[in-house]
């Protein structure tokens, strides 16, 4: 570079200020088209979640020959499950309560805890659900018990007595909110 | 909003930061032959930006990264296009790479006081060139497992540390989860941060010393914003056109086959930019005597060490010239190691197989892995128990030494020895039992003509069956060759084949009349054949003839009484012997019947 003087840019004036402006303005939209794509196609992968669906499930979880009346017990959600590739004949994929309140009468509640998602268990000395997460407590029926941070009581699952199999339609719900809304 | 930029800027100087990154002088202005190291960069960028998305969608393991790829490819929306991006600007990179380092050295830009910058860049280079070796095995599919598997084994040739230095880099004695594990944390983490700040290292030298301008200036100076940078993002969306256009074409990047240890992938090659190093590996051909460590570690260091000392004797007018010549007589051994290579390739009909193969059993892993789901096991043992993809590969194995399938050994290569059994594409099918009833076909080497039937031992006869092709069958009048059509029929329809289904139900009555005529005196067929509880004598049993349990049957041991009994001609029994297993006899039963889902 020694053998070169430097010269120096013309002094800007209008048109020349509007030709930068230009070039600048063209610089700014070429690189912006360069990585449009890559990123274009990055945020559709990272956003794909949004459009999976869980199906619900239907699962014979026991016998009613086991169920004590009165007493609520609790029982695993085995089934077959989809997880992203792979293909699991059987997986756990959550807990249930069954309550059987009379002979044929049965009450089936998610042991997911609505406040928000704990495992809830059913204390015996307060004939109560109780979250240790957050203190949350629900009375037998499901109902919210006292000061609990929860905003609804349990979540209710639809049961199905099948000659006497017991078999329920499993599902998650949105936590955190009053409304007891399935996740799909 | 003024008032904020000032703000940021008494605290963090940023105003003076960016002057010098957009205001460098370039003498004689902006030109064309300085935007490949802005091309580099952004392709490292476009591989950063895709990179990250691609490290939410992999699972690193044996058992899940085939499988993870496949997922982002198959059911995730612009997975394809992610993936195919990096793929392909990860080839883009290497001659972006020799068009940066070619013109550096033309323009003498490697010259004192430059030298040091100059090594950033071989040391990028090499890391590029790391990354994409890496990267390569990552999907964990045949092509980036068998290509891995001879780099890795490469690394075992250094003498001394060289088998140790394979184990560590490998996790273990042997590939699997630690291998990946490994090269992912290479891939994603250690080589990438080496890059960022070898790059950091290079565009501060660079700016350190300036552009150096090519001679003699033909325009007045300019600066680099916005002069270069219109220039370099032209380059640069040149660029991206080209890898968009490769992905589309190319409908994203190969996924080959789940990488199957026991499965040698004889089409394995690496990219084609160390497809003449391959060639090199082939040392010994070129110099005779010389070992390995030659071809897989003396030349390339050599090639590296010329690169390194360049600089250093560059200030002398002839020695620049030398290094010009060394540059690009390298890239002409580069050019034509490669072109011998895939020469090679191209003229070696069992490499032409391999990748049909390759492609076939690609093709088959992500068909069953869509409908059937992937087990938790993993992929691969969708593939390990097909009778679509092992069939072809015990026949090739096993019984292309005698039989053919279509001409060929089952995978597509022409047959080694001469053919001495039945053809036995269409087994079971009428059209098979056509050509073999056929009197212009049953002596020929296609069908029974290299067997013990048509050129018996010496004091032993010909077989019955071809006497009875060549003699009677040649002179059936009209109504008997209806006869024999309608017996074809029937029996064809005793092997119960699912493509021939429809064809069987809708010729209900035809197949009567068949299973009729074949006791009927004209054809005599129960003369020598049992059928559905008729006749008998010493050919095979033809009740079920063709039919799953049947073939597999023959298979187990045709020298049973029910198939050939002491008439054997020279056929094994891979099942009495144990040559085979039950699964495996099923699986080519299965795949010669087109049976299979």
């Amino acid at each position: 570079m020694t053998d070169h003087e430097p010269t120096e840019p013309p002094p800007a004036d209008a048109p020349v200020e509007r030709r930068e402006f230009l070039k600048g303005a063209a610089c700014a939209l070429l690189g912006g088209a360069c990585v449009l794509a890559p990123l274009a196609a990055g945020i559709t992968v990272l956003v794909h979640p949004l459009s999976l669906e869980g199906p619900p499930v239907e699962v014979k979880l026991t016998t009613l020959d086991v169920l004590p009346i009165g007493k609520p017990r609790i029982f695993q959600v085995v089934a077959a499950r989809r997880d992203a590739w792979t293909q699991f004949p059987t997986q756990a994929i959550g807990a249930v309560f069954l309550l059987r309140k009379s002979e044929e009468e049965i009450v089936a509640f998610n042991a997911a805890c609505p406040h928000l998602g704990c495992s809830v268990e059913y204390r015996e000395e307060r004939t109560a659900f109780y979250c240790p997460c957050h203190d949350s407590s629900f009375a037998k029926d499901g109902a919210v018990v006292g000061q609990s941070p929860s905003l609804r009581g349990l979540d209710s699952l639809v049961v199905e007595l099948r000659e006497r199999e017991v078999w329920v339609k499993f599902l998650n719900f949105k936590t955190g909110v009053r409304e007891k809304v399935a996740v799909g | 909003m003024r008032s904020l930029f000032d703000w940021l800027d008494h605290r963090t100087g940023y105003r003076g930061m960016l002057r010098a990154v957009l205001f460098e002088h370039i003498p004689g202005g902006a030109r064309w032959r300085y935007v490949w190291g802005s091309t580099l960069t952004f392709a490292i960028v476009v591989q950063f930006i895709t990179g990250i998305f691609l490290w939410m969608a992999y699972s690193p393991s044996a058992q899940t990264a085939w499988e993870s790829v496949f997922y982002l490819q198959e059911h995730v929306p612009g997975g394809w296009i992610v993936r195919g991006i990096h793929h392909w600007t990860a080839q883009i990179m290497v001659p972006l790479l020799v068009l940066h380092l070619m013109q550096v050295v033309i323009d003498g830009a490697y010259k004192a006081p430059r030298e040091v910058n100059y090594w950033f860049g071989i040391a990028l280079m090499g890391v590029v060139l790391a990354l994409s070796l890496t990267g390569y095995l990552l999907p964990w599919d045949q092509k980036g497992f068998w290509a891995t598997k001879v780099a890795t084994n490469l690394l075992a040739s250094i003498p001394a540390i060289g088998p140790s230095l394979q184990r560590i880099v490998i996790g273990g004695p042997d590939y699997g989860h630690q291998t990946l594990t490994r090269f992912f944390a290479l891939h994603a983490g250690v080589l990438p941060a080496l890059l960022v700040a070898l790059i950091v290292g290079h565009i501060y030298l660079f700016r350190r010393h300036g552009i150096t301008p090519k001679r003699p200036l033909r325009l007045p100076d300019a600066r680099f914003w916005p002069d270069q940078v219109l220039k370099d993002a032209v380059a640069c969306l040149a660029v991206m056109a080209a890898v968009l256009t490769l992905v589309w074409l190319n409908r994203g990047a190969e996924l080959t086959a789940p990488a199957n240890p026991a499965d040698n992938y004889s089409a394995a090659r690496p990219d084609w930019y160390f497809m003449s190093l391959f060639e090199l590996l082939k040392f010994q051909e070129y110099f005779p005597g010389k070992n390995l460590v030659w071809g897989s570690v003396i030349i390339p260091s050599a090639i590296v060490l010329f690169l390194l000392v360049m600089p250093l004797w560059s200030r002398w007018r002839v020695m620049h010239g030398f290094n010009l010549a060394g540059l690009w007589l390298g890239l002409a051994a580069f050019c034509w190691l490669t072109f011998l290579a895939m020469r090679h390739d191209a003229r070696d009909p069992h490499f032409a197989a391999a990748v049909k193969q390759g492609a076939r059993d690609a093709a088959r892993a992500k068909q069953i892995a869509i409908t059937h789901g992937i087990p938790p096991i993993g992929a691969l043992e969708l593939l390990r128990d097909d009778p679509l993809t092992q069939g072809p590969k015990i026949f090739a194995a096993k019984c292309s030494s005698c039989h053919s399938y279509d001409g060929h050994d089952g995978l597509g290569v022409p047959l080694q020895d001469k053919q001495t059994a039945a053809e036995l594409k269409g087994w079971g099918s009428r059209d098979w039992l056509r050509s073999f009833m056929d009197p212009e076909k049953i002596a020929t080497d296609r069908w029974w003509g290299g067997t013990a039937f048509v050129h018996p031992p010496p004091g032993k006869s010909k077989g019955k069956m071809v006497d009875y092709v060549l003699e009677d069958v040649a002179k059936f009048d009209a109504a008997q060759k209806q006869q024999l059509n309608d017996a074809i029929v029937a029996l064809s329809a005793e092997a119960a084949l699912p493509a021939q289904r429809d064809d069987d139900k809708h010729a209900a009555t035809q197949i009567a009349t068949g299973r009729v005529a074949m006791g009927e005196t004209q054809l005599n067929c129960i003369d020598c054949h049992s059928f559905r509880g008729e006749g008998g004598g010493t050919g095979p049993d033809l009740t079920g003839w063709a039919s799953r349990e049947w073939t597999i049957g023959i298979i187990e041991n045709p020298a049973h009484k029910r198939f050939y009994d002491r008439r054997n001609d020279r056929m094994p029994a891979y099942g009495e012997k144990h040559e085979l297993t039950k699964r495996q006899i099923e699986m080519v039963a299965d795949w010669l019947r087109g049976d299979w889902q």
